[in-house]
């Protein structure tokens, strides 16, 4: 469907127009990363400078010896229809404006400046991403606007009209595991629209997951149809901007005045089955019970790890997210009787392991003799879900935190989704936020989806179930 | 009248919204079923169409310029008799008038009356992004209030319209409840459905109301329908 865009992602050269020499520029940034990890020759635009990180540098892009496949501008807004002239006179076949300050300031100057961007553009056949975005974010090329991204590249795919919002994604993702295919910031959308590099990315064989932050759509009918096919391909989660923004149509029906712009976005997202994601939170919880736990179609919970009135707070926030905690099945209540006729008959869904205390049953034992039957359909544990709250697990949050983690291991190895929760409040003690980032990192490390907290985790597992259960029938 | 002669009629008299009478025909054609309506404009053709339909009947008034029939004392129910008819038309025509003097009023609709049902809505409107999107609801009066309504894309497949059913809250109220008998959820999809495929044919229609669609065990029934058109294109 979308996959005549490729070549975009794979150019055999690239130019930065404007490349700087202040370290805190974007045309510093991105040349610096283009320089040191992608593998064709990349050239730095300048016309004052005469070599930018040791390059030599060009005045125009016309004077680069070889073919220049993909430029990135950085250039001001008055310079930008000449990078274009440039740009199609050297056969360019993609250019990419970090350059801002056109239709998105509301003056008419910059609409036109963008209408005849797009009309010198067209005419030569060569595509425009943006204006006003940050662009491309292809790890395995070797392509990235921020030097902290990761080079390690997954299959997690990101369209967003937002730079900030794609950057955050990217960072905070990468910190919870999600490594990226493709991330495009689109800005404007002169050209390539969201639509475009949805369809892409639906047929990207890269890509396993795709993600977005939208704000508006210039093509509804086309962008829909291209949501149905891609969500019956890959998962597909996006997050709304300006959902509140009400549409101002004049309605004279009831329907009129009911279907507002959000109501329509939601039902959009329902019939297309996407995950329509309320905050950058909830998007990047989605993402994460993606692109982490295999497929649920079931409903059914266990918990475990934590303790007293945390365990009663976590079934009822799970079944407020739409999952179920079903009891311990009869035949498993025998087994733990066996093992231990007075623990194993007080035990319950959510496992408290802290009544076990002197016990021949291990928290780790209940939690795989109940795992392990086919009723339940995802597990949730607690590694670090509350606040330390005594002397022992203050000096060393880990220990205890690395069996239940063990314990949890059991689950996922027999296949079932599991989701960890490990508390993200921030410690004032350097050994303790520095044992709790450790323990965080060694999660991540192990494969674990990992969550703040259990309604989170919830609300992420149930919107995995509803995807999987929608594609199932929709098949 | 067909669909396009109804449309091209309402054009040449510079009208976006359709009357009761035309949005019903239009809404037959569609293959949705709708009580027998008919134009009167006079007390005796009133008359003559209740005889004809069938007693008892309904008067509603009938003006480009009136929205809510029923503030103006524009609807008259549970006609029994021709008396009733008749006076039903003229207190219609006189308080639409007093209520409204600067309405331009074509008439009455006459129509039967249907049996009592689960009030439903099924309506449609035009997204500036995404074009038609059909809407499903609980019918009546507090439609607007309660917000307990479900929506799809045109088109919308079968299992689009299964859901639209299934989401609302008040789907116990439709699968029996109470005095009420379970109503014939089937029908409803079929509606929902043929109203998608009228939709797809009829870019021109901008929004669209069935409200309300009075559910049975068997079937179904649309007692209001609403019709506006788009802007013509200049």
């Amino acid at each position: 469907m979308g996959l005549e865009l490729d070549y975009i992602f794979h150019p055999r050269s690239i130019a930065v127009a404007g490349a700087s020499e202040s370290p805190d520029k974007f045309g510093h940034t991105y040349f610096r990363n283009v320089l040191e990890h992608f593998s064709g020759p990349v050239y730095p635009i300048n016309g004052r400078a005469t070599e930018i990180l040791g390059e030599r540098t060009y005045a125009s892009v016309r004077d680069v010896p070889g073919p220049v496949d993909y430029v990135v501008s950085a250039v001001p807004n008055n310079a930008a229809l000449g990078l274009v002239d440039d740009c199609v006179s050297k056969g360019v076949k993609a250019l990419h404006f970090f350059t801002a300050r056109f239709s998105e300031t509301g003056s008419e100057e910059g609409a036109q400046m963008e209408r005849d961007m797009l009309a010198k553009a067209k005419a030569a056949g060569m595509r425009i991403l943006g204006p006003n975005c940050m662009g491309l974010y292809y790890p395995k090329e070797g392509i990235a606007w921020g030097r902290e991204f990761p080079w390690e590249y997954g299959n997690v795919g990101i369209i967003s009209q937002s730079g900030g919002n794609a950057g955050e994604v990217i960072s905070v993702g990468a910190v919870r595991g999600l490594r990226f295919s493709k991330v495009i910031s689109y800005g404007n959308a002169l050209d390539l629209n969201e639509a475009d590099l949805l369809e892409y990315l639906a047929d990207d064989p890269e890509t396993q997951l795709i993600g977005g932050y939208i704000e508006g759509v210039k093509d509804g009918r086309r962008f829909a149809k291209a949501l149905g096919y891609a969500s019956r391909r890959k998962p597909v989660v996006l997050l709304k901007g300006g959902r509140t923004q009400s549409g101002t149509n004049m309605a004279s029906s009831h329907t009129g005045s009911l279907a507002g712009a959000n109501e329509v976005w939601e039902a959009m997202c329902r019939q297309m089955g996407v995950v329509n994601a309320f905050s950058m939170e909830d998007l990047l919880d989605s993402l994460v019970a993606f692109a982490r736990m295999p497929a649920a179609t079931g409903v059914n919970l266990l918990v475990g790890g934590g303790t007293g009135g945390k365990g009663v707070m976590s079934a009822d926030e799970c079944e407020e997210a739409g999952l179920q905690l079903p009891p311990i099945p009869d035949s498993v209540r025998e087994e733990l009787v066996e093992k231990d006729p007075f623990f194993g008959a007080w035990v319950t869904n959510p496992v408290d392991g802290s009544i076990m205390g002197g016990s021949k049953l291990t928290p780790h034992d209940v939690i795989s003799m109940i795992a392990a039957d086919p009723d339940f359909n995802v597990v949730i544990n607690g590694v670090a879900p509350s606040v330390p709250s005594n002397g022992r697990r203050s000096r060393r949050p880990t220990r205890s935190s690395r069996m239940l983690e063990r314990t949890a291991a059991i689950a996922s190895e027999m296949g079932k989704p599991v989701a960890l929760v490990i508390a993200d409040y921030i410690p004032d003690n350097d050994k303790l936020l520095k044992a709790s980032a450790e323990l965080h990192r060694q999660c991540v490390k192990d494969g674990f989806a990992v969550f703040p907290t259990i309604s989170r985790a919830a609300r992420a597992i149930r919107r995995l179930v509803d995807y999987y259960r929608w594609r199932e029938e929709a098949a | 009248m067909t669909t396009a002669g109804i449309v091209e009629a309402a054009r040449r008299a510079g009208r976006t919204l359709l009357s009761e009478v035309e949005s019903k025909q239009l809404l037959e054609e569609a293959g949705i079923p709708v009580v027998p309506t008919r134009l009167a404009t006079s007390r005796a053709e009133a008359v003559r169409i209740a005889n004809e339909i069938g007693l008892p009947a309904v008067l509603k008034v009938i003006s480009p310029d009136i929205t809510h029939k029923s503030d103006v004392g524009g609807v008259k129910v549970g006609l029994e008799t021709a008396g009733q008819v008749r006076s039903a038309y003229d207190s219609i025509m006189s308080s639409a008038r007093a209520a409204a003097p600067t309405a331009s009023i074509e008439g009455v609709s006459v129509q039967s009356m249907a049996e009592p049902g689960v009030e439903v809505i099924v309506g449609a409107t035009c997204d500036p992004q995404f074009g038609h999107v059909v809407m499903f609801g609980l019918g009546g009066v507090l439609v607007e209030m309660l917000r307990d309504v479900s929506m799809r894309l045109v088109p919308v497949e079968p299992r689009d319209a299964r859901a639209m059913i299934r989401e609302i809250k008040g789907l116990p109220l439709l699968q029996g409840y109470r005095q009420y008998a379970p109503c014939d959820l089937d029908s409803l999809e079929q509606v929902i459905l043929g109203l998608s495929r009228f939709l797809e044919e009829h870019p021109e229609v901008r929004e669209l109301d069935l409200n309300p669609v009075l559910c049975y065990p068997k079937g179904l029934v649309a007692v209001d329908a609403r019709v506006v058109l788009e802007e013509p294109s200049p």
